[in-house]
């Protein structure tokens, strides 16, 4: 099994860009971050992540948007992404995972147990990939 | 004719018409004519009692007095001629005793005059041989002495016709006669020989004693019938010695006419006649003096011509002595005859007496009885019809009386005067509706009076019924919400001015349509279900405040808030009243209010993630120790970022709700399934306050349908709550049971009561028991407000039980999907 080592972040908000990259690398993993969806697809390719957290709300291109834009690399189109949005209600949810994603974390999150959270879901990856 | 009964009078007519009836075939005819006559009386319907009375006595009356004499005419006829008869007969037995009786006392009489002293003077003279009449004085004394004897005798005996003394020779010694009513005494030289004579041979032959009777027929002299016409009888009887010497005879001529006449003028009357005929048949007497004496004067009439029967008398083998004869026809006469054999010694001495009553006669006399009879019979029918009227009337006046008061009495006037005093039936009923038109009365008063209060209570009612409807008109045409009503088949019925204003129509636009008219597609769609499933959807609309959209006659959307309650038509049916609310600006005001809300608590959200991610990552020791006193301040800034975060989202939540944006994503799950899973996934909450969850009672297969994930919510604040007021190393316990129907979620914690005064308030917003504490406890003051609101958007309930000692628990109560 392949390990999570490399993570790349876009999220508009610098200060949960701060935490989310102080959280998964005081657990010993490499971040990228991005603070909008253009700038993540300048970097995405060059960085070549293991995984993808994506904000959902964000000004100018939002999340699926992003998602969609991200897809056309070649080199990452494989690449599993999970949302992150503030977002609860079910069927937003049940949405967003028709857009084809590893899975979602719903803000606020605790980033003590974000790490561990992004683990587990990337464990589930195979299965999604089986499913597909 | 006119067929009017004027009371009386019309009796009287009849009566008086009656009393020319003379006989019973009249009488017949009569009644028949009066039938046709007045048949139309006999329409007895029409008449009344009194009338009715009277006309069935008279008739009554006259056909049994008609019957009766008809009867009696009939079966008495024949007695009457019998007894008619029998009278007859016996008049002319009596007439035979009268005339056997002269006949007798003429026989005495000439006895008596030969026994007297002159004659026995005589006799005894010419014994003494003095053949010659020498010794003149002494005879002619004698013979004077005998002459004033028969003078005296023919002086007594009015019928005496001529005494006279004949001797042996014929020659007449002496001859007493009357004459032109004179009594004299023949001197000697008018005096006769008789000696000629067949009856002087015949008497002087005759015994001692006997008595010659002659042949009753006229008299005559010297061969010549005497004129006047006198019927005589001549009695002798011999003068003879003891030696049986005969001396001469002594004869009486008797007018036996004279006789006859006044045997007829002592019996018979007018209407019957006598006959006597003599030992020929020739009349002695009949009423017609031509037809006397047949014989004598030669006509010729007998009485066995007249009357053939008689004829059988006269033949002498026939012993008979008296015959009866009915009459034949009604013009012929009942007749009765008798023979009296006057001559003892000779068999053919008799006459005959006869005695006729016409037919007519007899019927006669019986006729006038019938027709007295008749008289007053009609007389009394009459007396008695007038009666029966006047009893009938009596009678019925007071009934009478009786019908005028009920009627009067109907017809709304007084009652009168009822003849209530009487003893008899008409009193009992006089009485009895005196009675019942008193009650009537009563009842009438008490009626009316019952009327008038009704009327004032009508009034009364009415005026305050109209007060109402004003009242009530006034509010739904000044209420500002619209009040529309529509009947079982969704048709409006009524739409006040509210509505008009909201909706842009009028109302007579709207009368009698569909009220879908004032929807919009989908509403129109969920109003037919309502309407086609009432029973199942009317629970739910019924008096439940419900927001819609309404479309404006421009085709605008209206937002509405609808209360629907129910009414019971004049027609049967349920029709519908709604109240709609224009609820435009609330509805503005509210997402303004949301909106504020769900930005603000989004714009809260944001920078607080950022601090509280900071904070757990510092308070987590991810970047390194920190010194005590700066790790306690973090501790505090953590706690009450995680206090706001929470803050935060239970009023995004209750935002949602109010709002109604909360969706439900209904699913059924298996609960028992569903409650090990919460346990598992709140296992943090037992961890950080150090107790025990633990399922306690289980129920395998119940289903139920709910947002699993809100159920989830539910559970993890009851589960939360539980734990954070239970003591420590204490269980909190969680059962499924069934209770009331529903499926129970219990979830139990043993610590201490919540306090009573705040027991009513504890699913308000914002409401923490002490407020102080539920800060040291965590918790927004959200949490069971969110949580029943969850639980009654399932369809469930949410409520609690708290004991001081015994712990609190917190029930959910779930519809069950049974099979």
């Amino acid at each position: 099994m392949v390990e999570l080592k490399k993570i790349l972040c876009i999220e508009d908000n610098l200060d949960i860009q701060t935490v989310i990259k102080v959280a998964l690398i005081s657990n010993g993993l490499t971040v990228q971050t991005c603070s909008t969806g253009v700038e993540a697809l300048e970097v995405a390719v060059p960085f070549g992540p293991d995984l993808i957290l994506l904000d959902v709300l964000m000004p100018e291109m939002d999340g699926p948007t992003t998602l969609k834009a991200l897809r056309e690399f070649s080199e990452i189109k494989d690449t599993p992404v999970i949302f992150m949005t503030a977002l609860a209600q079910p069927s937003e949810i049940a949405q967003l995972k028709e857009l084809g994603v590893l899975d979602i974390i719903t803000k606020p999150f605790d980033p003590m147990s974000l790490a561990d959270q992004i683990n587990i879901m990337w464990m589930g990856r195979d299965d999604l990939r089986m499913v597909k | 004719m006119t067929c009017e009964w004027s009371n009386e009078t019309g009796l009287l007519r009849i009566l008086s018409e009656y009393s020319i009836v003379t006989s019973t075939e009249n009488l017949y005819h009569y009644l028949k004519h009066l039938i046709s006559r007045y048949s139309c009386f006999l329409k007895i319907s029409n008449l009344g009692i009194a009338k009715k009375t009277t006309l069935f006595s008279i008739l009554f009356v006259v056909v049994t007095a008609s019957a009766a004499v008809i009867i009696i005419y009939n079966t008495t006829n024949a007695e009457l001629m019998k007894y008619a008869l029998r009278n007859l007969s016996h008049e002319v037995a009596n007439k035979g005793v009268d005339i056997s009786g002269k006949i007798d006392a003429l026989q005495k009489e000439v006895r008596f005059l030969i026994d007297t002293q002159p004659i026995q003077s005589i006799i005894g003279m010419r014994k003494d041989g003095r053949k010659s009449y020498t010794g003149k004085s002494t005879d002619q004394q004698w013979r004077r002495r005998l002459e004033r004897i028969f003078l005296s005798r023919l002086q007594a005996n009015i019928n005496y016709l001529q005494i006279r003394y004949i001797d042996v020779l014929g020659e007449e010694l002496i001859r007493v006669e009357r004459k032109q009513g004179k009594i004299y005494s023949v001197p000697s030289s008018d005096l006769q020989n008789k000696s000629g004579r067949p009856y002087t041979k015949e008497i002087t032959k005759l015994q001692k004693g006997a008595v010659y009777l002659s042949n009753i027929n006229l008299n005559r002299e010297h061969g010549h019938i005497v004129e006047p016409h006198v019927v005589v009888l001549r009695v002798a009887t011999p003068v003879v010695d003891n030696k049986g010497t005969a001396f001469g005879f002594v004869i009486i001529n008797v007018d036996f006419g004279r006789q006859l006449e006044r045997i007829k003028q002592k019996y018979v009357g007018d209407s019957r006649f006598l006959y006597v005929a003599d030992n020929q048949g020739s009349y002695l007497l009949h009423p017609d003096p031509k037809k006397l004496y047949g014989s004598d004067l030669g006509s010729g009439y007998r009485i066995q011509e007249e009357f053939p029967r008689v004829s059988t008398l006269y033949l002498p083998q026939n012993e008979a002595l008296s015959l009866t004869a009915l009459p034949q026809e009604t013009n012929s006469m009942a007749t009765a005859f008798t023979k009296i054999i006057y001559g003892s010694t000779k068999p053919d001495q008799f006459i005959i007496i006869g005695l006729a009553e016409p037919y007519t006669h007899i019927v006669l006399a019986w006729g006038a009885m019938l027709e007295n009879s008749i008289i007053w019979s009609l007389v009394l029918i009459f007396f008695s019809g007038l009666f029966a009227f006047r009893f009938s009337a009596l009678l019925v006046k007071p009934l009478e009386q009786v019908t005028q008061s009920v009627d009067s009495f109907l017809h709304g006037g007084s009652t009168g005067s009822l003849p209530v005093s009487r003893k008899d039936e008409i009193g009992i009923l006089a009485r009895a509706f005196r009675s019942l038109m008193d009650r009537v009365a009563m009842n009438q008063d008490k009626l009316s009076e019952l009327n008038l209060n009704l009327e004032k209570q009508v009034d009364e009612r009415t005026s305050r019924l109209k007060e109402a409807e004003t009242y009530q008109r006034t509010i739904l045409e000044t209420v500002a919400d619209a009040i529309i009503t529509i009947d079982s088949s969704s048709l409006i019925r009524t739409f006040n001015q509210a509505a008009e204003k909201i909706f842009g129509y009028k109302a007579v636009e709207l009368i009698g349509k569909n009220v879908s008219i004032l929807l919009p597609k989908p509403e129109q769609k969920k109003h037919e279900e309502y309407t086609a499933n009432s029973n199942l959807y009317q629970s739910r609309i019924i008096n439940e405040v419900r927001d819609l959209e309404g479309r404006h006659k421009n085709g605008s959307m209206i937002p509405l808030e609808l209360t629907v309650s129910r009414l019971q038509m004049s027609d049967g049916h349920y029709g519908f009243v709604g109240v709609l609310r224009d609820i435009t600006e609330r509805k503005r005001i509210e997402n303004l209010k949301n909106e504020f809300v769900s930005t603000v608590s989004h714009e809260l959200r944001t920078p607080l993630t950022s601090i509280r991610g900071a904070l757990r990552l510092l308070v987590g020791g991810k970047l390194g120790e920190l010194p005590e006193e700066a790790n306690n301040m973090l501790e505090i800034a953590n706690n009450n970022s995680e206090r706001l975060m929470l803050l935060i989202n239970d009023i995004l939540d209750i935002q949602k709700i109010e709002a109604h944006q909360m969706v439900f994503n209904l699913q059924e799950i298996n609960v028992m399934s569903f409650l090990e899973k919460a346990v598992t996934d709140n296992v943090g909450y037992s961890k950080e306050h150090g107790v025990d969850f633990r399922i306690v009672q289980r129920l395998d297969d119940v289903r139920v349908s709910v947002d699993p994930d809100r159920l989830m919510q539910i559970l993890s604040n009851l589960m939360s709550n539980a734990a954070r007021y239970s003591p420590k190393d204490k269980m909190v316990e969680i059962s499924l049971t069934r209770h009331n129907g529903m499926v129970r979620i219990s979830v139990t914690n043993f610590g201490p009561e919540i306090p009573k005064d705040f027991q009513p308030m504890l699913f308000d917003k914002f409401t923490q028991a002490v407020s102080e504490e539920a800060r040291q406890k965590g918790g927004t003051g959200l949490g069971l407000s969110i949580s029943k609101a969850l639980v009654e958007k399932m369809g469930g309930l949410i409520s609690f039980v708290s004991k001081e000692g015994i712990g609190t628990t917190f029930y959910i109560d779930l519809p069950e999907i049974s099979g």
